[in-house]
């Protein structure tokens, strides 16, 4: 068994965030890990945090609503129409008008 | 449902219309831009579909300034923060928390109260499995902006120290701090609510 010293506890607990996050260099990962893996102070605080992190993880699920995504597409195709008009007045419509005919058929499902 | 997937599946607006890597790299990051405009509002669904809209209008118009290959996702959230910003600076939003406040030092050995408060009162250690996600979501919106934001991306949008800089306009280690603090506030909020909520016992009785 490797006994080399460990650093302290609250060594541990000030980089614990750091730790979970992913965020410290490979040595001090290593050495926080090596204190966790003897500490029965420090290990169930590690594991609360990462309770938390996990929750935090399941909850950021949510999806724009069809009709946002709808309005999103909806105002990228406007301005590029404002764009194409005022650069080149005739030839930028054929485009846009197939765009937009696209566009329809997805949102209608069709 | 049939519409809502195809929707869902064609990100991309239809071809030849749009700016180059526009609908590759920007439109598929609607969902993240969508979570963290709701976030930044409290909730407020409408204002959120107004501040997403505005961002994409935005992030269209200024695609030549993005740089490609670097992190698109970032690159709207600060355009999404700025719009939110100038729309909130209008309804007088809360004054910068001095940084002597908020030492990522400090902070870090910070007691965890509720870690302590939580092994008494749920010896099962499942604390955190009992909230639902509106549950969650409610008590983040209650953090103080500062720190919500920061919380928001790092654990809702899992982005790390620098990147969160990136959108802030403020050091990395001033991030930490917020980090840490933020998830401190929220962590006794839950556990104020959930004390509440009977979830768990006082401290003391299991």
């Amino acid at each position: 068994m490797n006994e080399q010293k460990m650093i302290p506890c609250d060594h541990v607990i000030a980089q614990l965030w750091e730790y979970l996050d992913g965020e410290l260099d490979e040595l001090r990962s290593q050495e926080v890990r090596q204190h966790l893996e003897r500490c029965a102070r420090c290990f169930p605080e590690h594991d609360f945090r990462g309770a938390y992190l996990k929750l935090m993880r399941r909850c950021s699920t949510q999806q724009v609503p069809v009709e946002l995504r709808r309005r999103i597409f909806e105002t990228v195709l406007e301005e590029e129409h404002e764009a194409a008009t005022a650069a080149r007045p005739a030839s930028g419509t054929g485009i846009l008008e197939r765009a937009r005919f696209t566009l329809r058929r997805l949102l209608c499902g069709d | 449902m049939r519409i809502l997937e195809r929707v869902r599946e064609q990100t991309a607006p239809p071809e030849g219309g749009v700016k180059p890597g526009f609908s590759d790299e920007a439109l598929p990051h609607m969902d993240a831009v969508y979570r963290f405009a709701l976030r930044l509002g409290q909730g407020r669904e409408s204002d959120a579909h107004d501040l997403v809209q505005e961002t994409f209008l935005r992030a269209y118009r200024s695609w030549d300034t993005y740089k490609r290959g670097t992190e698109c996702r970032s690159w709207l959230f600060t355009i999404c923060r700025n719009q939110f910003l100038k729309s909130a600076s209008r309804l007088s939003r809360t004054q910068e928390i001095p940084t002597s406040q908020i030492d990522a030092d400090v902070e870090s050995l910070a007691a965890s109260a509720v870690f302590s408060a939580v092994q008494h009162a749920d010896p099962e250690k499942e604390f955190f499995d009992s909230f639902v996600d509106e549950e969650v979501m409610a008590a983040i919106d209650r953090l103080p902006d500062t720190f919500r934001e920061a919380v928001v991306l790092s654990d809702l949008e899992g982005m790390g120290y620098p990147q969160v800089s990136e959108v802030l306009g403020v050091p990395v280690g001033t991030v930490k701090s917020r980090i840490f603090r933020g998830r401190r506030i929220l962590q006794e909020a839950l556990y104020e609510y959930a004390l509440e909520m009977g979830y768990v016992g006082p401290r003391g009785q299991a």
